[in-house]
């Protein structure tokens, strides 16, 4: 377990993150204090959610840019029903993102349109529905106890922290230890491989969207308990964050390759990264590019690494 | 597999001493100046030549030669004097985004001011989402700065952050726009102008400009952010009152942005062929507006009545191709948002409650004498 932890790729990201702890916090010292420390856990935490359940997906050779709309769909749709019951309401924020995941999974899946293009209608769609819901304003929460989803804590740890700790790790045993999560490996590997297998690549790679999508809707009513309103222009970049966050911790965007524990470092690298040049007062103009060069800096010497060592196997090849 | 995937010795040595040489490199960084500042006082001592008080003040500056004179006033002020000082402090300023052409004139206007004043300021950019912004609130809450100036994306969704922050006991402004009532009182200060006197003059302008009735369309700012509420919400009750007969077709949102307000420009005009006016809530995209109008070709039929003066605006009024808007100085928000935060990091009694960024009517007659700032 702990072998496969620090697999190779997993243990060179945590040195980079330790050494981008240890550069922050010798500039500015309260970056490591506890308070901070937990800012930073539990602004990973939205984003993470998401990019756990988009794991899924990029596992098996997809890609779901549906997500940032799901997350402000099923806000607002949460914050809408609230009248009805904080269950009901939940149940239909999730049954909201659980439908796009199986059109997504339908359409992607079983008619074998691309990936790309099916999610970037998807997402318009569901926008244009949150926007329509909501009619294209902020729908204000009734406060109180409705917070506590995104706004309490448990034990002086923030509840959506505990939520991305049971996601990542139902994620990560689901991946290691199921057949679907070794199905998904398979499928993203080599699809036509994975069904000359006998695998039912269609209900996987549907279940995969679904799960994904799913994830998508809870992070986005965690997201309207957190601010208190359902809004509809949230998680617009959510996509592009949690992608980042997927490529950086090394899981490849082909598929195949690649795990939760990559995604969740990523995800730590990126909001490391977000809150420390805050607190370095670095200007946002700044801020885009370093993140960027880092994403491509990261990408581009893995990428380099697997060139060089594929090359040095071959001629021992026979 | 498992010699394969677990580190080689060479990459851990590898790693840990570009990590070693990382943590040497930034704590020289740091001690740099701390040693400089020191040094030179000691080893420029010797001058020979007698110079005189101006030539002195031009090479050693005007503090050295005033610290040798004899004071007129005593060092410390006797105890019952009450002075104030201007202390170095943190500001923080949460800005909804930097993208627009009044943000980057409010933002300069800032940092000068902020400059002259001695303030160290920490300027984020939630690019217009509500969530990143609640994040950017708690980095600034964990870095304790000394003074927390909002201008809320979402007057909504920025109240946990808002109350978060004062549980935190670091005293808070408010600029631009204001948060949702229920924390008001949280603020010490808010900066900035009545943005219902800003939609009443907008609604006056267009009342006069189409005679009393019409059809009109708006173009709106950002859903939630209480410039956009209030620039609609004024505009169309004052439009009720003063001219029952003109008709509101349709309010649609740009969100600031003059690519996006001519595309919904461009959709009003072919929508409603008998569109009268279009009201943009700022002037950036009421130039948006005015391209999509012209491309039209209907400037004589439609009229544009816009919100907050900029140099372009200014000579749309001037060419007639704009019927009138009012002003609303960014440079005067950000120049008294750094007052106030100067004051109340220093703890300076009392700060007003609202500065108040005036509010006046822009036509063709006077737009002559308003200077464009952005």
């Amino acid at each position: 377990m702990i072998r496969r932890f620090l697999a190779r790729g997993n243990s060179r990201r945590l040195l980079l993150l330790a050494a981008l702890v240890v550069g922050i916090s010798t500039f500015e010292i309260r970056f490591i204090q506890p308070d901070n420390l937990r800012n930073v856990l539990l602004q990973m935490s939205m984003d993470g959610i998401v990019a756990c359940g988009l794991t899924l997906v990029i596992l098996c050779g997809g890609l779901d840019l549906s997500v940032g709309a799901v997350t402000a769909l099923s806000g607002v749709l949460f914050v809408t029903a609230l009248p009805l019951g904080i269950g009901f309401a939940g149940l239909l924020a999730l049954l909201a993102g659980a439908s796009v995941g199986l059109l997504n999974g339908l359409l992607i899946g079983k008619i074998r349109l691309n990936a790309l293009i099916v999610t970037l209608g998807t997402m318009a769609v569901v926008q244009g529905a949150a926007f329509w819901l909501s009619r294209g304003n902020p729908i204000p929460g009734p406060g109180g106890d409705f917070e506590m989803l995104g706004g309490g804590s448990f034990l002086y740890i923030p509840l959506p922290i505990l939520f991305f700790g049971l996601v990542a790790l139902s994620a990560h045993l689901l991946l290691q230890h199921t057949q679907f999560g070794r199905d998904l490996y398979a499928l993203g590997g080599n699809r036509e491989a994975a069904r000359l297998a006998d695998i039912a690549v269609e209900s996987r790679e549907c279940w995969a969207y679904i799960l994904c999508a799913l994830l998508a809707a809870f992070s986005g009513m965690i997201l309207a308990s957190r601010l208190n309103t359902g809004s509809p222009i949230i998680g617009q970049d959510t996509p592009l964050q949690a992608i980042a966050a997927i490529v950086l911790g090394g899981t490849s965007l082909s598929g195949g390759r690649g795990g939760i524990i990559s995604t969740v470092i990523g995800m730590a690298m990126i909001a490391v990264l977000s809150n420390g040049l805050n607190l370095l007062n670095v200007s946002p103009a700044y801020q885009w590019g370093i993140k960027g060069s880092v994403l491509i800096l990261v990408a581009g010497l893995d990428s380099a690494r697997r060139h060089s060592t594929l090359r040095s196997t071959q001629p021992t090849q026979p | 597999m498992s010699k394969q995937e677990s580190l080689s010795r060479r990459e851990w040595l590898y790693y840990s001493s570009l990590l070693a040489s990382g943590v040497a490199l930034s704590q020289t960084a740091c001690q740099r100046p701390a040693g400089t500042s020191s040094a030179p006082s000691s080893s420029t001592a010797p001058t020979p030549a007698p110079v005189s008080p101006a030539q002195e003040i031009a090479l050693r500056g005007a503090d050295a030669v005033l610290a040798k004179l004899p004071s007129v006033l005593p060092n410390r002020a006797p105890d019952n004097w009450q002075w104030i000082e201007n202390r170095p402090a943190k500001v923080g300023l949460l800005m909804i985004s930097t993208a627009a052409p009044f943000l980057a004139g409010y933002r300069k206007a800032f940092d000068i001011e902020a400059k002259r004043l001695n303030l160290e300021v920490i300027a984020l950019d939630a690019n217009n989402d509500p969530a990143r912004q609640a994040a950017q609130a708690e980095d600034l809450i964990g870095k304790r700065v000394d003074v927390l100036c909002f201008w809320p994306v979402d007057a909504k969704a920025i109240v946990p952050s808002v109350r978060k922050a004062y549980e935190a006991g670091i005293p808070l402004v408010c600029t631009n726009s204001w948060t949702e009532e229920s924390v008001l009182p949280f603020f010490r200060s808010f900066i900035g102008a009545s943005m219902v006197e800003e939609g009443i003059i907008g609604a006056q302008l267009m009342a006069e400009a189409l005679h009393g009735q019409g059809k009109v369309a708006i173009i709106e700012g950002n859903p939630g952010q209480d410039a956009a509420y209030w620039r609609s919400t004024a505009f169309i009750d004052e439009l009720k009152r003063i001219a029952p007969k003109i008709q509101i077709l349709d309010r649609q949102t740009a969100r600031w942005d003059r690519a996006r307000a001519t595309a919904v420009a461009e959709n009003y005009l072919t929508t409603y062929q008998d569109l009268n006016a279009i009201m943009a809530q700022d002037d950036n995209m009421a130039v948006g507006a005015l391209q999509a109008i012209k491309a039209a070709g209907r400037l004589q039929q439609v009229k544009l009545i816009s919100i907050n003066s900029s140099k372009e605006g200014l000579e749309a009024i001037l060419a007639g191709e704009m019927y009138g808007s009012c002003t609303q100085s960014p440079s005067f928000e950000g120049i008294n948002t750094a007052r106030v935060a100067r004051d109340v990091a220093n703890g300076w009694p009392p700060v007003p409650r609202w500065v108040r960024n005036p509010v006046m009517r822009v036509d063709k007659t006077n737009a002559r004498q308003v200077f464009g700032e952005w």
